[in-house]
């Protein structure tokens, strides 16, 4: 059944290797292939002094294990080529199909990588005699297997999970988590400078912890191996294949409730009562009707419960970090970032509803109710909280003149966001996974990660008139004129939330058959391919490889010019910050620092533009080609200039 | 709701040269038929025959390459407004707002065709009632086994009083006790005046309830007409294969499949 399983997942492998996937592969193998060398050579050389390189190594170590348990929270519940459930009718004992799963895992790209950063354990074992050798090649087998192992576990766990309302949050906090750590690394990197840890090690606690992490028990193997101390290699190696053979019958149990349960979600009793908060909101003619569905849905569908949290958690931690060195100053603006990363996440509202867009098509005319009713919900949802949030640490982490700021580009994002929301949604519809077949597993969500990074820019520029006014009314020392930034972005806000939702409703109107044949293929035609008359099945236009992995790349990099080398220091500059963390601007002498920072943001800016102008110009060439009749069977030629 | 009044001889339904093609496959070739008012219609045709989509063309949810589709004269491409609302559209395995109860749904939908708050509440507890979908009042549609979709989605046809339904697959995975409901509600709608179109391939349904069929395959109508006229004296199901040159294939089995 193993060999069955492998071939299998070789095969599914080899069909979805095109485009962007395949940049992705190739981009993440590389990437880790880089770390797994970095790994070797920390642990090969003296780059790292004496004092901390064991214990950076388990650290490092540490990093790729939780590594391989956060990945599938991170994209959503790991790769899907074999899902248990297409072998629950098969006459499998599930410890087996486990066994089987877990082996047919090895086959890819980050098995792979793991391995050669783990063989750092051998090179490490170098100082430790041919027994510590020995026992480094052991450990290195019996680390991957845990890895890979622990990885289906906590697959295997978000899968039942995220059916429940409990699970889309805490799989949302998680998630939220991860892109932070990622995000606001500089914190950690600055903190352990500051204490200078590289010169005194780390602290003895810190230690201990390390060494009772699993990821450690390979090295404590092969310390032990080379004293002599048998007992204790046999209890640390003992102790990893111990937890395999738990994690591998825990997962095992957890793949039986997987497909032999039907998770079932109570509406809450009398909910749609006369006099409920709700039914207040619907008596008050159709927007209202749409709005109260709508708050319904967002209360009630694990996906949009799940995008919604992440927006919250990652907005509120992202300002928290800071407070690790003691640096309040990103706190009032925790609301606003909430309110861009709601924006980013809700940019595929209609999307999110999959083919119930046909009720709207059967009742036409209704269309303007439908985009206001959605944008009405997606305030009501989001104001609130972004209001009470950015309250709370302006007082906490503000002053005086931080109040105007903060309110008028909350004001500015909301109306903005709120506009956006519905013009992406309807303009760049992404098709999803209908809602009746995903749980909260926010990589059923589909591809919407270009559409949410332009939506959270765009969103971002929309608060530029306020900052403006607000920024004069500070450099000036008018405190009437930075208040009156808060009317500017109540202003640019309500305008664009209302020209927003105008061309989202006459879109919807033209449209709308169409946009229903994009959802329609459920994910397999893209939009691109329905054309203005709504002839689906079109061939997409796709990028070649190369320049399909050049957009992942300059998408994933361009962020680091713009916000943390760019827009982040500018503000610094502007706010007379002290600090220099690693924002390259800030360490140059005077005259140099605004332009080099702005230098920056052009950078990333030019950057985005080359990611976004690519794929768009491959499309207007297709569509040129496509123009041209096809005559004798030959291609089209393609035009010149 | 303001309606047009439209004249009672023109046909509830008129498909003319439908046409939709799907990239190089054209799924459509030319589908043409008329549904008299108060004739209970039904389309049949084998897997892919292209029934979903040309009744998709007809209600508005797929726009056709070519071809018009009428609701009583009213172009339902040119005036959608007024077409649609004359109709009730049961589509197959579409989804809904997944996330409401039923009832929650159907007052939902009645608020939006305009109805006031104590009238969608009624129809929807009226109809909540007739399909059987009171004891579910806490169930979310998504969770809604299939046959119960397909009760809500008749529901969801039938709410707003249109004067033609067309329904795809509406007897699909439903029981027989429901079966039989909706037959009667359905033929109830038929004797008040109503006009039903139906796709199935359940030979035996459509001939004891329809009066009229079209048999679609490969995207055009090779029979339609009067029951007794496509039957030709003989039943549905042998005039069927026979129409749709299918008879081949019905005595093969796999080989190892023997006790």
């Amino acid at each position: 059944m193993v060999g069955a399983l492998i071939a299998m997942r070789m095969r599914v492998l080899a069909h979805t290797l095109t485009g962007t996937r395949a940049a992705g592969m190739i981009t993440g193998g590389i990437a880790g292939l880089l770390l797994a060398v970095g790994t070797i050579v920390l642990a090969a050389t003296d780059l790292a002094p004496a004092a901390v390189r064991s214990d950076l190594l388990a650290v490092v170590l540490a990093c790729w294990m939780f590594g391989w348990i956060l990945g599938p929270v991170y994209t959503g519940g790991g790769e899907d080529s074999l899902r248990p459930e297409h072998f629950s009718l098969l006459p499998i004992r599930p410890l087996r199909l486990a066994f089987g799963l877990l082996v047919a895992g090895f086959v890819g790209v980050a098995p792979v990588v793991s391995l050669i950063a783990f063989s750092a354990l051998i090179v490490f074992a170098a100082a430790y005699g041919a027994a510590g050798v020995g026992i480094s090649i052991v450990a290195v087998a019996v680390q991957l297997i845990l890895v890979l192992v622990l990885s289906r576990l906590v697959v295997g766990l978000l899968a039942v999970a995220v059916r429940s309302r409990v699970g889309a949050v805490l799989a949302a906090l998680v998630n939220a988590g991860m892109a932070v750590i990622l995000n606001q690394s500089w914190v950690l990197i600055w903190a352990a400078v500051d204490s200078e840890l590289l010169t005194y090690g780390f602290p003895p606690r810190f230690s201990t912890v390390l060494e009772w992490l699993p990821s450690s028990w390979g090295l404590t193997a092969i310390t032990a191996a080379g004293r002599g101390d048998w007992a204790l290699v046999a209890a640390a190696l003992g102790g990893l294949v111990a937890l395999i053979l738990a994690a591998l019958g825990v997962w095992a149990r957890l793949l039986v409730r997987r497909t032999t349960t039907r998770p079932h979600q109570w509406a809450p009793r009398g909910g749609g009562r006369d006099g409920a908060l709700l039914d207040r909101l619907a008596a008050r003619g159709v927007t209202g009707v749409v709005a109260a569905k709508e708050l319904r849905t967002w209360s009630r569908d694990l996906m949009r419960i799940h995008l919604f949290c992440y927006s919250v958690f990652f907005g509120v931690l992202y300002t928290l970090v800071p407070l690790i060195i003691d640096w309040r100053g990103m706190l009032p603006w925790a609301g606003v970032i909430v309110v861009v990363m709601a924006a980013g996440t809700s940019a595929n509202l209609f999307g999110l509803d999959g083919t119930a867009l046909w009720l709207g098509l059967v009742d036409p005319g209704r269309e303007r109710a439908e985009v206001r009713g959605r944008q009405l919900a997606w305030l009501l949802q989001v104001a609130p909280v972004t209001i009470g949030i950015t309250v709370a640490g302006t007082i906490y982490g503000g002053t005086a003149q931080t109040w105007p700021w903060a309110l008028a580009l909350l004001a500015a994002t909301l109306g903005g966001g709120a506009g956006l929301i519905v013009l992406s949604s309807v303009y760049a519809l992404v098709p999803v996974i209908e809602p009746k077949k995903r749980g909260g597993n926010p990589l059923e969500a589909g591809s919407i990660f270009g559409q949410l990074m332009v939506v959270v820019l765009l969103t971002s520029i929309t608060a530029v008139p306020a900052a403006l006014v607000a920024w004069a009314g500070t450099r000036f020392d008018l405190p009437a004129l930075s208040w009156a930034a808060v009317v500017v972005g109540l202003a640019t806000g309500a305008g664009l939330a209302l020209w927003g939702g105008r061309r989202a409703e006459e879109r919807l109107r033209a449209t709308g058959p169409e946009l229903l044949s994009a959802m329609r293929g459920g994910g397999t035609v893209p939009l691109s391919a329905v054309d203005k008359r709504g002839r689906v099945g079109a061939p997409a236009p796709k990028l070649p490889r190369g320049r399909s992995a050049l957009v992942t790349f300059l998408w994933i990099f361009c962020w680091i010019p713009i916000f943390p080398q760019g827009l982040i220091p500018l503000w610094m500059i502007f706010s007379g910050s002290e600090s220099r963390l690693w924002f390259a601007a800030l360490y140059l002498q005077d005259p140099w620092r605004i332009p080099v920072a702005l230098a920056f943001t052009a950078l990333g800016i030019v950057l985005l533009v080359i990611g976004t102008v690519i794929p768009i110009r491959h499309e207007w060439q297709h569509r040129a080609d496509h123009r041209e009749p096809v005559t004798d069977g030959r291609l089209p030629v393609a035009r010149r200039g | 709701m303001p309606l047009a009044t439209p004249d009672r001889s023109t046909a509830a339904l008129e498909l003319t040269g439908l046409v939709k093609r799907f990239g190089p496959r054209t799924a459509v070739h030319d589908v043409t038929f008329a549904v008299a008012p108060g004739s209970f219609y039904g389309v049949v045709g084998p897997n892919g025959a292209g029934k979903t989509t040309s009744l998709s063309m007809a209600v508005g949810l797929l726009r056709p390459d070519a071809g018009t589709a009428r609701i009583f004269g009213v172009d339902v491409w040119a005036e959608p407004v007024q077409a649609r609302a004359m109709v009730g559209v049961l589509p197959d395995g579409l989804a809904l707002p997944e996330r409401l109860t039923g009832r929650e749904l159907l007052v939902h939908l009645a608020r939006l065709r305009g109805m006031d708050r104590a009238t969608a509440a009624a129809r929807a507890e009226e109809l909540l009632d007739i399909l059987d979908l009171l004891e579910a009042e806490r169930t979310l549609v998504n969770d809604y086994s299939t046959g119960m979709r397909k009760k809500i989605g008749l529901a969801t046809a039938m709410l707003h009083g249109p004067r033609l339904l067309v329904l795809d697959e509406p007897f699909e995975a439903v029981d027989p006790v429901s079966a039989l409901t909706i037959r009667g509600m359905l033929q109830t709608f038929v004797a008040g005046g109503g006009s039903v179109v139906l796709s199935s391939h359940v030979m035996a349904l459509v001939e004891q309830i329809c009066d009229h069929l079209a048999v679609i395959d490969n995207g055009r109508v090779v029979a339609a007409g009067a029951l007794a006229q496509v039957q030709a004296g003989a039943s549905l199901e042998s005039r069927f294969v026979e129409l749709v040159g299918a008879a081949a294939g019905t005595r093969k089995a796999p080989s190892w499949l023997a006790p």
